[in-house]
């Protein structure tokens, strides 16, 4: 039986797109923006259930982007 | 603290030679335990179990003094030549339940170690194991004492011994009689109580800690 952590949360996060075009590993974010691997895995996975202002805001400066870039959601 | 940050947290402290010598140290005591525990029940079985009991002075019931007479006791320990079967066995399992909630203790021990060296999460499933034991210890620690206390009943009802006054009739008796220790609450053996206690408030910690930390995990 699925857990409540195991339900979807329907939010998509375009960690992965992003990445991808400006040519960063999630290895190279970890560094810039000082949150563990496994966090920001879990995240790129759409794992995360919930997610810091001050995380969300230093992920952004770090990949230039908008938090409507990153955050959209689910089809 | 997440469930995973307190499983590694409580690694780091123990470590994992800590853990495994936790568990073996746990598993010694149990395999320990077991020996003395057949050990005792063996010989609860196999030898005449003794009983202390008061035994009552002759009842004087003189119409002139009946009123006023009051029952005047020693005590004494009485030790049934041919043991009864159905005191035997409550005696046995009021001195193996003891152990057996030991043994519990000890197997919830080692599953906790086991969880935390394979670094999983202390969560419903250890609040439910936590819980068990804490039931199991409340009722060893109210009704191991009224079993044995039940044994001590029966064993003295079927040695035989009178256990009250033979003359009711006016005139005096020539008889002792026996009263043995009936099942009392306050045979509770309030260690283990409050041992239960404190494991069942630990249990409903656990599981309310686990319901919060659900509502949180994935928080990144």
């Amino acid at each position: 039986m699925a857990g409540k952590a195991d339900e979807p949360t329907g939010v998509h996060c375009r960690l992965d797109e992003l990445l991808d075009e400006r040519g960063m590993t999630l290895t190279e974010l970890s560094r810039t923006v000082d949150i563990t691997f496994a966090n920001l895995s879990a995240l790129k996975n759409d794992r995360g259930r919930a997610i810091r202002f001050s995380t969300l805001t230093a992920i952004c400066r770090a990949l230039d982007c908008e938090i409507g870039e990153l955050l959209v959601l689910a089809d | 603290m997440s469930k995973v940050d307190f499983g590694r947290t409580a690694g780091r402290l123990l470590g994992r030679g800590g853990l495994i010598a936790v568990i073996a140290v746990t598993v010694v005591a149990m395999a320990w335990t077991l020996v003395i525990a057949l050990l005792h029940i063996q010989h609860s079985i196999m030898t005449s179990a003794s009983y202390d009991v008061g035994v009552a002075l002759p009842l004087d019931v003189r119409p002139e003094i009946a009123g006023a007479a009051e029952i005047q006791y020693s005590m004494a320990t009485v030790v049934p030549l041919d043991a009864d079967p159905t005191a035997v066995l409550l005696e046995s399992i009021g001195v193996g339940s003891r152990y057996a909630v030991g043994m519990l203790a000890g197997l919830v021990l080692i599953w906790l170690a086991v969880q935390l060296l394979r670094k999983r999460s202390f969560g419903i499933g250890a609040a439910v194991l936590l819980g068990v034991l804490s039931v199991s210890m409340l009722a060893v620690a109210i009704g191991a004492p009224q079993l044995e206390a039940q044994a001590g009943v029966i064993a003295i009802e079927a040695a035989g011994v009178p256990t009250e006054p033979s003359t009711p009739a006016y005139g005096e008796s020539d008889e002792s009689w026996v009263i043995p220790r009936p099942p009392h609450w306050q045979n509770t053996e309030f260690s283990l109580l409050a041992l239960g206690v404190v494991t069942g408030f630990s249990a409903l910690l656990l599981g309310r800690a686990s319901r919060l930390q659900d509502d949180t995990t994935g928080l990144i």
